[in-house]
């Protein structure tokens, strides 16, 4: 991308391809959407206040730290409670083999388990499955290895699958 | 149980599609992945509700804006040139119409506003204080005028000037408060060194640490305490200065009635008063003082 983040229209476009990750990145952190949006827009103001010192080819990793800066002072780290929006299975229809883990019951467990991992396992998770980012991309976003994200990842899938298995056992 | 899929993080892997084909067949023959697999194909298809882009960007620009300036007004100015074109023996009268871009920050009472320059200097506005500058030529003309009072701290650059009724201060890179009133005008250095050229024409020249004071009185020079002014940090702090001062400070961070008898104005206050409790700030500096006053339900100040 060529000229500078000053530029408005450049600075918008920057706003358009990272906003929704971010605000979403946050969201994992924190389970609260209206948090979220303040500190997402928050973080893009003050990348603005900085737009000579910002270099565009990495402004993306730019303001994912600004962002947890903001975040770090203005959010203690309370219990999290995540909700996504999921589509409708048909109900009880036991000629799927795995009719147990789509009951609604299933669901809501599952999302409770995703909200209880740590939250370095569980920010990489949701930011590799709901955003569909790559595992080198959560790295440089995150400004961590690639083998780390892929420890923090077998940690969560270790857990979720634990979890999965408890909660199975429960219903035979 | 499951140490073999920590083990190079095989897990992981397989869930990117990560694996070699020896790999994927155990996993694939010992079925423990299976209920995993099929909980990840349901929780791949959740989603969030989506940002409203435009509208958070439309809102974002909003306070960018606002932000920026707290009364921001364009001004278009309009210059005529007269030029005298001779074509072919007819004299022609051509005007030049020249546009500027006027920028005008204002503060109400009690409002402190950080603002920050088109080179990145930095300036802070105490209440009712105002700042005009040119947008344009910023960069080669940094020029600006002041009424009320503010800290600048100046990135190096070409000469930075600050214009004001009382005098001009001219700066190259460096941090100072200047403090106008009607009663005079007031320039603390704090970094680096500025020149001050006051409406009387006294040249002073401050190298930090150093400030001067300028009233009817005459010129009082003197060295500030700290290293920056201690209304950026919520509070003010005088020093043997007159209540008339202090009187006039408090009616511009609160909005309060204040009118002090004249038998009190040239009391002198030393102290700290701070700007965000109007009750403690006024107990502050009338307790010492021994000057019984009411505070009133309309924020108005009595005196016995």
């Amino acid at each position: 991308m060529e000229g500078s983040l000053c530029e408005e229209h450049i600075f918008e476009a920057v706003y358009r391809e990272n906003a929704q990750k971010l605000r979403n990145h946050l969201y994992y952190k924190c389970g609260d959407m209206s948090v979220s949006e303040d500190i997402m827009q928050e973080s893009f103001l003050r990348l603005w206040n900085k737009c000579k010192e910002a270099v565009l080819e990495s402004v993306g990793g730019y303001i994912y730290t600004i962002a947890n800066r903001l975040f770090i002072d203005q959010v203690r780290s309370k219990k999290v409670n995540l909700k996504f929006e999921k589509s409708q299975y048909a109900r009880d229809n036991h000629e799927d083999p795995h009719y147990l883990l789509r009951t609604e019951e299933f669901r809501d467990q599952l999302e409770k388990a995703i909200s209880d991992l740590p939250e370095g396992q569980r920010e990489a998770f949701l930011m590799n499955r709901i955003d569909k980012l790559t595992y080198k991309q959560i790295a440089e976003t995150l400004h961590i290895s690639e083998t780390a994200v892929e420890k923090r990842m077998t940690k969560a899938l270790l857990n979720l699958k634990t979890k999965v298995e408890e909660l199975k056992s429960y219903k035979i | 149980m499951s140490k073999h899929l920590e083990d190079k993080n095989l897990i992981a892997r397989w869930l990117n599609n990560d694996l070699t084909a020896e790999e994927k067949a155990v996993l694939e023959k010992s079925g423990e992945l299976d209920d995993l697999q099929a909980v990840m194909t349901d929780i791949d298809s959740w989603t969030l509700p989506p940002l409203d882009v435009e509208g958070s960007l439309a809102k974002l620009s909003q306070k960018r804006n606002r932000g920026q300036a707290k009364s921001r007004v364009l001004n278009v100015y309009w210059r005529y040139a007269a030029v005298l074109i001779v074509l072919m023996g007819i004299a022609v009268v051509a005007s030049i119409m020249l546009q500027t871009d006027q920028i005008i920050l204002a503060t109400k009472i009690g409002e402190q506003v950080e603002y920050e320059l088109p080179d990145g200097s930095l300036v802070v506005m105490s209440p009712l204080s105002e700042i005009t500058y040119q947008e344009d030529d910023w960069a080669s003309t940094r020029s600006l005028s002041l009424s009320g009072q503010a800290y600048f701290e100046v990135k190096k650059g070409s000469t930075f000037q600050v214009n004001t009724t009382k005098g001009s201060i001219t700066v190259l890179g460096t941090k100072f408060t200047v403090n106008t009133s009607d009663n005079g005008l007031k320039v603390e250095c704090y970094e680096g060194k500025v020149k001050l050229i006051t409406a009387t024409n006294e040249d002073y020249i401050l190298k930090a640490p150093s400030a001067v004071q300028v009233d009817a009185n005459g010129a009082n020079q003197y060295i500030p305490t700290g290293s920056e002014p201690s209304w950026l940090n919520g509070f003010s702090r005088y020093e043997n200065v007159n209540l008339s001062i202090v009187a006039d400070d408090i009616k511009k961070y609160y909005d309060v009635t204040l009118n002090l008898p004249t038998s009190y104005a040239s009391f002198k206050f030393s102290g700290r008063v701070t700007h965000d409790d109007l009750e403690l700030a006024l107990q502050s500096i009338f307790v010492p003082l021994e000057i019984s006053y009411t505070l009133g339900d309309q924020n108005n100040v009595v005196f016995e």
